[in-house]
This record gives structure tokens, C-alpha cells and sequence, in this order.
């Protein structure tokens, strides 16, 4: 029902439609801007990636062929909007620095979680997920958010980026293993003895 | 321990859901003994557990607005309505082709030609010219007549030295030419100039885009062209090279302004430079 709903906004858009791309970007604001915080380094950038994302996403619409979903296609924007923004201020960053943050966890930690202490630690493990993120290149912070923000499939993150699924494979398992050892280091996981030794050598 | 290797490549693409359901099994009969590898998935499953939700992201007051007054501000998607002329514009105005291509190097041949800015490119319609110029009498009997009188009619200085046989064929050219303001003429006009559009088409192969810009008499304010100095100018019009990117913009800018204008792409399209010729209206 959704998907006929959004798919009816995306006409309607294309043919110029303001009220209907408002809807689109209202049900999406939020999964691009997650997207966006994470891959610039303030907030304002990544307002602003955002903007230009959504922006660029109106005046291509007519373009839109719908070979990929409007998902996928508004996030290659997305991620298109962040790479020209890091390149524009020059802000690259390179391999897996520990010291980028220097910011605090952007997202508002709200947990479904039913215990209270169960609530505590996996708001602790979350918090310490967003800081092991910064610690990942862009390229590694991206499709590990893509796949596990966003859902998407390998085939579809190939998509987004406009790289071979055979890259989108590699980064992730890259991203996830420094994401876990940064984890491990951390101590928020606690796997058994033997499988911690090997796995931080990987 | 190599065998544990072989998997680890894969549990990645276990985790996410890649793999055949006879590979999903095999990996899960590989995890039921190798606390190694088992480790590594309950991991992973851990992090997208707790991974952040995109959900729980906070928009920025104004956030919404702020792209929509953007998207205002932009207009209509402005691509689509940049593209749709151009495309629609093609045969009607083969005749307005021909004025805007040929100008150029009429002029330049008339004005004794030495300017040879655009020599490379223009260098098949200067063996154009050279044979219509060459042709003193009979007029009007061949493609390459109507090419010079198109051409003859758009240098504008030469009306007058014409003779009276040419003038008459200039004014038919000029009917054809133009929006066909009185519809009962211009038919046959127009008829004629599409006829000689093959010919025409002969030499446009290496000829560049280009669009005839008529302003009204009152003037009107390009931005794109107001700070340029004009390529070439000579009596009533300006004459612009542009790259394709500026073109593009100007022909934006143009739709805004409601203003009429041909356009036309040749084979020659991705030369990179596109030429504009702006006329004054009477």
C-alpha cells in the first residue's frame, strides 16, 4: 500500500508535482539525513547534503527511469551529495583514524528494548557503534549504513555507490571487521576467549 | 584452520543474505563447530541489533521547508522543459538552419575573409559559400542558391547592392525563414526551404549546434550573454560562442523569458562549443 502510495508521489512529482515530492521528502528526510550525519563531519554539512540531495533528486525526477527504486536512486544522490561535499571542504578523511570523533554521537538514542538493563547496555553498545563508524573510512562507514541503516542488498549498494558488487563485498566485510575489532577494543563484546583472538588479528 | 578460511569469506555474505540456500546450509553446519567463526556472526547479528535507526534520526526544525523553498525556488524540474524544445524544434526550423549556420561565413567572405576564429569547423561551409558566391547569375535554381540567399538576407548589409532577382528570392527566404507571419505565402516558402533540407544537411555534418536568439525591439536581459563580449558582431546581431554547458544555461534562461528562439543540434553535437546568434527585430 505504502509502495503504491510512494510510487504515485514519484509520478506525480515527476510531472512536477510540489505537494507530492513534499511527501516524498518528508518520508524520507529521515533515512537521508542518518545517512548524511554520518558521513559529514557537523551537522550543518550534513543538513546541507541533505537539501542538496533532495534538491537534485526534484529537478532529475524527469530522469528517473525507474530501472533502480527511488530509494536506491535518491540515495546514490545522497551519497553523491556527501562525496561532493568532503571533496568541496577538502575533508577526506583517510583510513580508519581513531581520533575523528571529535563529535558526539549526533543520533538521539531512544531504545524499544523492554529491560532496563538490557535498554542500558544496548544503548551503550549503540553509542559505541556510532563512535566505531567514525572511526571507518567514508567508504567503509557508507555501506555498512546502507546495509545495515538502510537494508539494502549488496546488488542494490552496488547501485548507490556505482561500484561492482564484488567492491561492495569487500568493503563490507572490511568496515564490519575493523567495526567489531573497534568493538572488541572497546569492550563491548565479550565473545568467547579463542574466536576474540583470531577474529582481532583478521 | 584453512577450511575455516574458505568460510569466513563467506559469512559476511551469510549475515546479509547472499548466499544460495544450499550455501546458507553448508555455513550453518560449518558454524555449528567452529566457535571462531560462530563468534564472528553472533557479532555481526549484535551490531545490527543495535545498530542506530535511521528512524531515530532528528530532523532539524525547518528542515522540510527549507528544501521545499529551495525546490520553489528552482522552478519546474528544469531540465525537462530545457530539453523538450530543442527536440521539437528540429524540422520545423530547418529553414531558420540555414540563416543561422551561414551568417557567419557570408559575412566573413563579404568583409573580405580574414576572420578565421572558427576556420576548422567552419571550413565546409566556407567551400559552401565560396561555390554560392561564385555563382553570380541564375540564382535560385539549387540547393546552394538558397543557402546563399538565407545567408545573403542575414549578413543584412548586402540588401541593398542585391539585384532585383536575388531580392525577390530573399524575401521568399525570408518567409520561409521566419514564423510565417502571413500563412498564405509562406506555404509554398516553406515548403521550399524543407525540400532543400537534405542538401542543407550535407554540409551541417561538421557544423556546430548553434540557436538564432531574435529579442524584441525593446531589448532583453540575458544574464548569461550581458557581461560577454560578442564572438562576432556585425549590423543587428551579436554573435556568441559558447561551450555546451553555457548553452545549455542560456537556453534555460530563455524558456524563463517566454522569449522565441530556434535552436539546432547537428551531427557535429559534441564539438563542445555551440555557437548563439542574437538578432535585433525591427
Amino acid at each position: 500500500m505504502m509502495e503504491r502510495q510512494e510510487q504515485q508521489w514519484v509520478d506525480d512529482a515527476r510531472q512536477g508535482d510540489q505537494s507530492a515530492f513534499e511527501q516524498l521528502v518528508k518520508l524520507y528526510e529521515k533515512r537521508v539525513l542518518a545517512l548524511t550525519t554520518r558521513m559529514c563531519k557537523n551537522p550543518a554539512d550534513a543538513e546541507e547534503a541533505a537539501q542538496e540531495a533532495f534538491l537534485s533528486a526534484w529537478q532529475g525526477l524527469p530522469f528517473f527511469r525507474g530501472d533502480a527504486s527511488f530509494s536506491t536512486w535518491l540515495y546514490r544522490l545522497v551519497s553523491n551529495a556527501c562525496v561532493d561535499l568532503l571533496r568541496r571542504e577538502g575533508r577526506r578523511q583517510n583510513a580508519a583514524g581513531p581520533s575523528l570523533n571529535d563529535e558526539e554521537a549526533r543520533v538521539e538514542v531512544r531504545d524499544p528494548a523492554p529491560s532496563p538493563q538490557e535498554r542500558a547496555e544496548q544503548a551503550e553498545l549503540r553509542e559505541q557503534i556510532e563512535a566505531g563508524l567514525q572511526s571507518l573510512t567514508p567508504d567503509h562507514r557508507q555501506v555498512l549504513i546502507l546495509r545495515e541503516m538502510h537494508q539494502l542488498s549488496y546488488d542494490e549498494i552496488s547501485q548507490v555507490l556505482g561500484v561492482d558488487v564484488g567492491t561492495v563485498k569487500s568493503r563490507i566485510n572490511r568496515g564490519r571487521k575493523q567495526l567489531r575489532n573497534f568493538l572488541l577494543g572497546s569492550g563491548n563484546f565479550s565473545p568467547p576467549p579463542a574466536s576474540k583472538k583470531a577474529e582481532r588479528e583478521g | 584452520m584453512t577450511n575455516c578460511k574458505a568460510f569466513a569469506a563467506l559469512l559476511d555474505l551469510y549475515v546479509d543474505g547472499e548466499l544460495s540456500p544450499e550455501e546458507m546450509l553448508r555455513i550453518r553446519d560449518h558454524l555449528d563447530e567452529c566457535p571462531a567463526c560462530r563468534a564472528y556472526v553472533d557479532d555481526a547479528l549484535a551490531i545490527r541489533a543495535s545498530f542506530p535507526d535511521a528512524e531515530d534520526t532528528e530532523v532539524p526544525d525547518g528542515f522540510t521547508e527549507a528544501v521545499m523553498t529551495a525546490v520553489r525556488q528552482s522552478g519546474t524540474p528544469a531540465k525537462a522543459s530545457r530539453r523538450t524544445p530543442w527536440k521539437k524544434i528540429l524540422l520545423p526550423l530547418a529553414a531558420c538552419f540555414a540563416v543561422a549556420v551561414l551568417v557567419l561565413p557570408l559575412r566573413d567572405l563579404l568583409s573580405g575573409g580574414a576572420k578565421t576564429e572558427s576556420a576548422a569547423s567552419l571550413a565546409a561551409m566556407d567551400t559552401a559559400v565560396a561555390e554560392s558566391a561564385a555563382v553570380e547569375e541564375p540564382a535560385a535554381e539549387e540547393a546552394p542558391a538558397a543557402l546563399e540567399q538565407g545567408a545573403l538576407k542575414s549578413a543584412g548589409t548586402t540588401a541593398e547592392d542585391a539585384s532585383p532577382q536575388e531580392k525577390k528570392a530573399i524575401d521568399l527566404y525570408e518567409t520561409a525563414g521566419t514564423e510565417a507571419q502571413d500563412g498564405g505565402s509562406a506555404e509554398p516558402a516553406a515548403g521550399q526551404a524543407l525540400e532543400e533540407a537534405p542538401a542543407m544537411a550535407a554540409y551541417s555534418g561538421s557544423l556546430l549546434p548553434c540557436a538564432t536568439v531574435t529579442l524584441p525591439p525593446e531589448g532583453l536581459q540575458l544574464d548569461l550573454l550581458a557581461g560577454r563580449t560578442p564572438d562576432r558582431e556585425s549590423e543587428g546581431q551579436a554573435e556568441f560562442d559558447l561551450t555546451a554547458q553555457e548553452y545549455d544555461t542560456l537556453l534555460a534562461q530563455l524558456d524563463e523569458s517566454g522569449l522565441d528562439y530556434t535552436a539546432q543540434e547537428t551531427a557535429d553535437g559534441n564539438s563542445g562549443l555551440v555557437l548563439v546568434i542574437v538578432k535585433t527585430a525591427n
